[in-house]
């Protein structure tokens, strides 16, 4: 019987390599819900904020999950659209706490598209995976 | 200083959209293809074959 392509046991360098990018997209996924939870120019944007916070953190757990069980990457591959939706709005509220908080500085700028790059990151991959790999 | 409700809501259904487009672009682009690789339909197979 044939399994699914995504029911076959990956390969060692496979699982090896979504081990490292998983410590890597924990780290992400928490300091995006760390920036929407503690950012002071999004004290402005309740409570969307919190929102985000709580779907960031669900990633960061994911990602945690993922690089205990780097073999299984169907479990998480429903966390790739939800950090690309959760880093777009993030950068959206940002950009009217910025206009709220006195307007645009390149500190401002520079913070608000570092937290719109797990977002490109993810959405690349994601439609990567889907468009090109067919899964 | 406080960004309104409205702002915030916009903000979630942009975060939405971007998942909607993430999720049905490489539908679409898989079916745009398989049009693409289809053999041609003409007059003569569409009788024979409806």
């Amino acid at each position: 019987m044939n399994k699914p392509i995504n029911r076959l046991p990956l390969p060692l360098p496979l699982r090896r390599l979504y081990r490292i990018t998983s410590v890597v997209w924990t780290v992400y996924a928490a300091a995006l819900a760390l920036v929407t939870h503690g950012s002071v120019l999004l004290q402005a944007a309740d409570p969307g904020r919190h929102v985000l916070t709580v779907l960031a953190g669900l990633a960061a757990v994911a990602m945690a999950v993922r690089t205990v069980y780097p073999g299984r990457p169907e479990w998480t591959r429903w966390t790739l659209p939800m950090m690309s939706g959760t880093s777009v709005a993030a950068f959206t509220l940002l950009l009217f706490a910025v206009d709220s908080a006195g307007g645009f500085t390149a500190g401002r700028i520079g913070f608000s598209l570092l937290v719109l790059t797990p977002g490109g990151i993810a959405y690349i991959h994601y439609l990567g995976e889907k468009a090109v790999v067919g899964r | 200083m406080n960004v309104p409700i409205q702002a915030q809501v916009l903000a979630g259904l942009l975060g939405l959209t971007t998942i909607a487009i993430g999720v049905y672009l490489p539908r679409w682009l898989a079916r745009r293809s398989q049009r693409r690789t289809d053999p041609p339909r003409n007059a003569d197979t569409a009788r024979e074959n409806p």
